[in-house]
């Protein structure tokens, strides 16, 4: 038996339950992820790609950001497929052509507005509890190469 | 409704599926025929259509308002990366979004679990102090957090039949379809599932 906190007479416990299952929703009928992944979506279904082939699916929506010591980065990853990588970095967008290893996960190097080059890696396994994909971005003024020998890095492919 | 299918670029869905009868299989296939046509208006409509539901049934778990809206949208795109075996499947788009949305829960719980038990070895040790578990982010004046504190602390099986029939609504029956196990399955692990909350609750003061 459970009691309510402004009563003395006992509650049973399957009101509780119901009276939980009457709860409305407070928020609105919108989800701006699930938009967003909607609306890239018809984006890419009306644009033919300017290069290479870009195999079409309803895919990961990656958000990244992190704090730098030249300010704050918003990068904005999206993973088509193999190939095409959308990074928006501050506002301006740049495409890059990276190759997921089998594991998924795939590296992908931005240059900053200040000239400086970041890395990010991004893949499924970066995932939060909360759904949202974090991946750590290291900056340096040379950066190493994009690893040749590791065996989730498959070779670069151009088209 | 009429039972043409035609290849249209909205659908009529009823707001609330449950056990579909003719007409609504037929509006089922409408819309799996829209999936083949132009996938991203299907996966949209059944966005439209189940999001409130969905947002809903994870508010009611979770009773944090920001991360029912995370949870839904990662079963969402669960959803939309996996519609395909939607038409394998014998269950309307409803419980298959439901039974998404469990696992999606289940996994946050998982995470949380640790630190419900951790309040709940405080709220043993401190009877008076009722403070609000620390694994919701819930309005403090929630008073039905310790029910859903002590839903959370339950083994996953019991958790999702609970939910499902409390939180969700749904008949046995439907419960039964969403975790593809048998009705007496869903009886029987409802009412193990309601015993241990009875005692879960009992040793933790019985607060609602």
């Amino acid at each position: 038996m459970t009691t309510s906190n402004d009563k003395s007479t006992p509650v049973s416990l399957d009101e509780s339950l119901h009276a939980i299952g009457r709860i409305d929703w407070p928020g609105t009928d919108r989800n701006q992820r699930i938009e967003e992944h909607l609306m890239n979506s018809t984006v890419i279904a009306s644009k033919a790609p300017a290069a290479g082939r870009i195999r079409r699916r309803p895919g990961l929506w990656l958000g990244a950001g992190a704090l730098l010591a030249s300010g704050l980065v918003y990068g904005s990853v999206r993973l088509y497929d193999r190939y095409k990588v959308r990074v928006n970095v501050n506002g301006v967008e740049h495409i890059h052509e990276v190759q997921s290893g089998p594991d998924g996960t795939a590296m992908v190097e931005v240059t900053l507005p200040d000239g400086k080059k970041a890395r990010m890696l991004v893949g499924p396994e970066n995932k939060g509890p909360d759904g949202e994909i974090r991946a750590g971005i290291s900056v340096s003024e040379n950066p190493p190469s994009v690893r040749k020998n590791d065996a989730t890095a498959a070779p670069q492919k151009k088209d | 409704m009429s039972s043409q299918t035609t290849a249209p670029s909205t659908l009529e869905l009823p707001a609330d599926e449950c056990i579909p009868t003719a007409a609504q299989s037929s509006r089922e296939d409408a819309w799996l025929t829209l999936l083949e046509t132009d996938r991203t208006a299907a996966l949209t409509e059944i966005y439209r259509r189940h999001y409130r539901m969905i947002a809903s049934y994870l508010y009611r778990r979770t009773g944090d308002p920001h991360l029912a809206e995370d949870l839904a949208a990662e079963t969402f795109l669960a959803a939309f990366r996996t519609v395909d075996r939607l038409r394998k499947l014998a269950v309307p788009a409803r419980f298959w979004l439901l039974r998404i949305a469990t696992n999606a829960s289940h996994r946050w719980m998982r995470g949380t679990r640790r630190r419900i038990a951790r309040e709940q070895a405080r709220e043993q040790a401190q009877p008076q102090a009722r403070t609000p578990p620390e694994a919701s982010r819930s309005d403090s004046t929630d008073s039905h957090q310790p029910v859903r504190s002590a839903v959370a602390r339950l083994p996953r099986r019991f958790q999702a039949v609970i939910a499902l029939h409390y939180f969700a609504g749904l008949a046995v029956q439907e419960v039964a379809l969403v975790l593809e196990c048998s009705e007496g399955t869903v009886k029987s692990r409802l009412s193990r599932g309601r015993d241990r909350l009875r005692r879960d609750l009992e040793s933790t003061g019985g607060a609602v």
